[in-house]
């Protein structure tokens, strides 16, 4: 059965980056439920991919590596911690258009928190936002046609 | 075996920045395995020094990641040469003994000690008196180490 991208799945990840806490703790415990698990992953890689572009637009090693440690300082000791490595590693292959080797499971999922941390860099108004989660939408469905 | 005048004067040159001299005397020095220990522990001194200066006694994990974020980005080969994890851990043992660094491999060890004495030489750019001091300190703490 393909995977589909479904108004909920924007919802939550609008939920997500709006950091809507009340709001999103129901929604995610949906996921398991709703066996929706596929569709929000792959509409939060390719929000990724897509913050990712807007971000880096000039793709040098060394804006990477300043963002990554800005996000580590950023986030202090409370949060759960970003391992810089695997952090630079999932970047530079959302650029590239790739799959980055050498990762545990645990590690390739931080690209959600990544993905909160450029949007909060960005600073999107509503309107940003909303443009933004529809560019992520597209991408989204594309991937989701070849999975 | 102690630390040679021959060894001391090479890094003598590569505080100063003087690359031409560095590399010239680098090559020039004995590579018998009963050199190799005290170039190594005098690389160490040098480091431990090095990394006393720039961040004392406490600096808080956030300063050592913006330096590490700082060197590393300073060229792409350092990026991808000095992990961010291994070399922040390698700064943080010598200010703290709560890290462990057992498991980097020891060519990576050698690069980051050199990645990071050469950053904060360059810095700092100390005088040729604060230079003479430094390697005098270093040559002291790494024949204690090697005795």
């Amino acid at each position: 059965m393909p995977v589909e991208i479904t108004d909920w799945h924007v919802d939550l990840l609008r939920t997500y980056l709006r950091q809507d806490d009340a709001k999103l703790r129901p929604m995610a415990r949906m996921i398991g439920a709703k066996d929706e698990l596929d569709g929000s992953g792959v509409l939060m890689w390719a929000a990724f991919v897509e913050a990712c572009h807007r971000r880096f637009t000039r793709k040098t090693g060394a804006d990477i590596v300043r963002f990554v440690a800005h996000a580590r300082i950023r986030r202090g000791r409370n949060a759960p911690p970003i391992a810089p490595g695997a952090a630079e590693k999932l970047i530079i292959s959302a650029l590239a258009g790739t799959r980055a080797e050498g990762l545990t499971e645990l590690q390739r999922a931080q690209h959600i928190i990544l993905l909160s941390e450029l949007i909060e860099d960005a600073a999107p108004t509503e309107a940003e936002l909303e443009q933004f989660l529809t560019a992520a939408r597209t991408y989204a469905e594309r991937l989701a046609a070849t999975v | 075996m102690p630390v040679s005048d021959d060894i001391v004067a090479a890094f003598r040159a590569h505080l100063r920045g003087d690359r031409q001299e560095w590399n010239r005397l680098n090559e020039a020095l004995d590579r018998s395995p009963a050199t190799t220990e005290p170039y190594f522990a005098f690389l160490t001194a040098l480091f431990a020094m090095a990394v006393q200066r720039r961040f004392g006694n406490a600096p808080t994990d956030d300063e050592i990641i913006d330096f590490v974020a700082d060197l590393r980005s300073r060229e792409d080969v350092l990026a991808d040469r000095l992990s961010a994890d291994a070399t922040e851990r390698m700064i943080t043992m010598i200010v703290r003994d709560d890290v462990m660094t057992d498991d980097i491999p020891r060519q990576q060890t050698i690069d980051i000690r050199m990645g990071v004495l050469t950053a904060i030489i360059r810095d700092e750019a100390p005088d040729a008196t604060e230079i003479e001091d430094l390697l005098k300190g270093s040559r002291a703490l790494a024949d204690g180490l090697l005795s």
